[in-house]
């Protein structure tokens, strides 16, 4: 079940929770409440969206949150808010990946809503690329064992001659699993090609992720 | 006893002489009856004995015989004289001596009179000597004392003075005596001067006031005076007052205060550099809130969908109620930076409580520790200087935070109760910290006492000091979780602790 993107508002001040929460609202996204890290944690399972936290929180705190988030593989953009952004801060939020570190109260009225949208939005493609990616390296899949080898071998930058030796077989038969090979991955250059498979084989398969994250 | 022993011996003795000689029954009887007469009568035995007795040796020694009868008559006719004798005797005796006395008494009257008069004059010689001796002795005293002395008949005109009351009016002595109190009496005393004078003759109460008056130079004057009535023979018939001008003693003492107040001012300023962090997340928490309110607001008005008036209807609620909140805070805190002087009011504790616990709250969220309030519900008010006391508790949990941030434990805990006590409302704040050092529990309230690398250890004294100043005492001890516990007892409104007690 594909669920629609949510903010998610992670903050101990109930006042606090409400405006983000009505923020988010008047851009027409829905959301979801958590009084602390812990019980977003209990409940996030990868689902789409982006995270709204407050850095301090009794218990666990922003930074810690989104250790926790990354160790899992969840990739959730995180907006947190906070009062005091220290260098150490910064370092250790930007070395986790996909963060947003907003001082509170923001210089700029729209900070906030900025980076929801901006966050949502990263989530959005990011999701799109995941599922191209693994559309992707299900075609890769879908290949015969044969038309792998000569994928394999084209990737290398083997001429077709070679390939025919290589293979014992001759040179039409090598012609014709190209042809298969770029009719099935549906791409039409040798460079769209690779690019695709190696863009494929360096990710992680969706299933490994939320494996991950369950 | 020795008379029948005399007499039995004689007849021995005569028994002797004269064997066929019926004298002896005479000598055997007679001592007998005389020893018996004489005693009853009272009168001198011995020479009546020896008048017998030569009588009877004289008799037995010449050789005479007397018939019984004869002795018998002769020795009754020796007491007999003797008795009458005596008799007449004692009774011009006792006359005699009657008139000697009267005659005595007669004389001796008058002599006695004499000497009274003599020895009274040499008394009272003595005791006006003694009284003049006291007398200057107590104008000596009335002289030297520092305090003025005085005495004023019931139409307030002065009657004594000593000196220091004239010193301090500036006047002299004979000018002070005999006028009227209002011309003896700065002019700042005078109405209220008048009104215990009154009271003190209309009532004969003791009174002790202080009255307090700028003198035209500006300079403020202090008395304390007190005024008893003076009584005589039960009636009032005037006043007596003794004057101190403690104007030296209340300025040490203003001076004494301000300083402290000049402490608590600093030691507040420190706690607020200390509280610094806690204290922005206090305040931005609520601009947070408005900004995303008033964003959100914005966005509705702003975007192609018909505006959800509903929607901005509450968030804009939501605005007004987070602008309060923020200048809630921020008056809060510049009573607790700004105020020096020491003010008491009616006050509720747990609200004292809650605002104290939102001043470290951010502090605490930073440094994981969860405060937790467990207030007593209806509390009585208490008096006291609000905040004075939200610096203790300020104080005392800042150090709580800073004890638990280098103690690992689970779940880092601070608990602030407050109980009802027969005293007043106890407060404790109670943490599961590292405790107190064991054998420095005594210490650890002194200034300057501390453990920590920072801060110069004037929090607890501090925060002594101010407890003492509502007439408690801090006290720490180790907890059953073995961390810190502080307490003290504030006392309650008196008008509502009759009220509660009643019903």
């Amino acid at each position: 079940m594909i669920s629609e993107s949510t903010v998610y508002v992670v903050d101990d001040d109930p006042q606090a929770r409400d405006s983000v929460c009505a923020l988010a609202r008047s851009m027409g996204v829905p959301t979801k409440n958590f009084p602390s890290a812990e019980s977003f944690l209990d409940f996030y399972r990868g689902q789409p969206g982006c995270v709204v936290t407050d850095y301090r929180m009794t218990g666990i705190n922003g930074l810690e949150l989104q250790e926790s988030l990354h160790k899992r593989g969840s990739e959730v953009p995180l907006i947190v808010v906070t009062a005091f952004a220290r260098t150490s801060m910064t370092v250790q939020a930007i070395k986790n990946g996909a963060i947003t570190l907003l001082d509170k109260p923001y210089d700029d009225d729209d900070s906030l809503w900025q980076a929801i949208r901006t966050a949502l939005a990263e989530d959005d493609s990011r999701r799109r690329q995941k599922q191209e990616c693994a559309e992707d390296q299900q075609r890769i899949e879908n290949l015969s064992d044969k038309e792998r080898e000569v994928l394999d071998l084209m990737l290398l930058g083997t001429s077709n001659k070679a390939m025919a030796s290589k293979l014992d077989v001759s040179l039409r038969t090598i012609e014709n699993r190209r042809r298969k090979v770029f009719s099935k991955i549906r791409v039409e250059t040798v460079a769209e090609l690779v690019a695709l498979v190696l863009k494929a084989r360096n990710r992680p398969t969706v299933e490994t992720a939320s494996r991950s994250i369950s | 006893m020795l008379l029948v022993l005399a007499a039995t011996g004689m007849c021995v003795l005569t028994q002797l002489w004269n064997p066929s000689s019926d004298v002896t029954y005479g000598f055997v009887i007679a001592p007998l009856v005389l020893s018996v007469v004489y005693r009853s009568v009272g009168i001198s035995i011995g020479a009546n004995v020896i008048i017998a007795i030569a009588w009877a040796v004289t008799w037995n020694l010449t050789g005479l015989t007397v018939t019984n009868h004869a002795l018998l008559t002769h020795l009754l006719y020796v007491p007999i004289l003797s008795i009458a004798l005596s008799i007449t005797q004692q009774r011009a005796l006792r006359k005699l001596s009657a008139y000697h006395e009267s005659l005595h008494e007669r004389v001796q009257e008058p002599h006695d009179a004499m000497r009274l008069v003599a020895e009274e004059t040499s008394l009272r010689a003595k005791s006006e000597a003694e009284l003049r001796r006291q007398h200057s002795l107590l104008e000596l005293i009335l002289a030297t004392v520092p305090d003025g002395i005085f005495l004023k008949d019931r139409n307030r005109n002065v009657l004594l003075a000593n000196r220091a009351l004239c010193d301090h009016n500036n006047m002299k002595l004979e000018e002070i005596l005999g006028m009227p109190s209002e011309g003896a009496t700065p002019r700042g005393m005078r109405n209220l001067s008048r009104e215990t004078d009154e009271a003190v003759l209309r009532d004969g109460v003791h009174l002790r006031k202080e009255y307090v008056w700028e003198n035209s130079d500006g300079t403020v004057q202090y008395w304390d005076v007190e005024k008893m009535p003076l009584l005589e023979n039960s009636k009032i018939v005037g006043i007596l007052g003794v004057a101190r001008n403690i104007t030296e003693r209340k300025e040490a003492e203003k001076k004494l205060k301000e300083q402290e107040a000049l402490m608590l001012h600093a030691s507040r300023l420190s706690s607020m550099g200390e509280l610094a962090a806690g204290i922005a997340h206090e305040i931005n928490q609520p601009l947070y809130s408005i900004l995303n309110y008033a964003r959100a607001v914005k966005n509705t008005l702003d975007g192609p969908r018909e505006p959800n008036l509903e929607d901005i209807g509450t968030w804009t609620g939501q605005i007004l109620e987070e602008a309060a909140r923020g200048g809630e805070i921020s008056k809060r805190l510049r009573s607790f930076a700004r105020r020096s002087e020491t003010q008491r009011e009616q006050a509720s504790l747990s609200a004292i409580v809650q605002e104290s616990i939102g001043f470290v709250a951010g502090e605490a969220r930073s440094s994981n520790v969860e405060i937790q309030s467990d207030l007593a519900d209806e509390l009585p008010s208490v008096r006291v200087d609000r905040v004075q006391i939200q610096q203790v508790l300020v104080n005392l949990m800042k150090n709580a935070i800073e004890a638990l941030q280098n103690h690992d434990v689970a779940s880092r805990q601070i608990v602030i109760s407050t109980r009802r006590v027969p005293e007043g409302v106890e407060v404790v704040v109670a943490d599961n910290g590292p405790g107190l050092p064991a054998d420095q529990t005594v210490d650890i309230i002194e200034p300057f006492f501390t453990t920590k690398n920072e801060g110069v250890g004037l929090g607890l004294s501090i925060s002594n000091t101010i407890i003492e100043a509502h007439g408690s005492k801090l006290s720490c001890s180790t907890n059953a979780w073995g961390g810190a516990t502080f307490e003290y007892t504030l006392a309650v409104c008196e008008n509502q602790f009759s009220q509660n007690s009643t019903g």
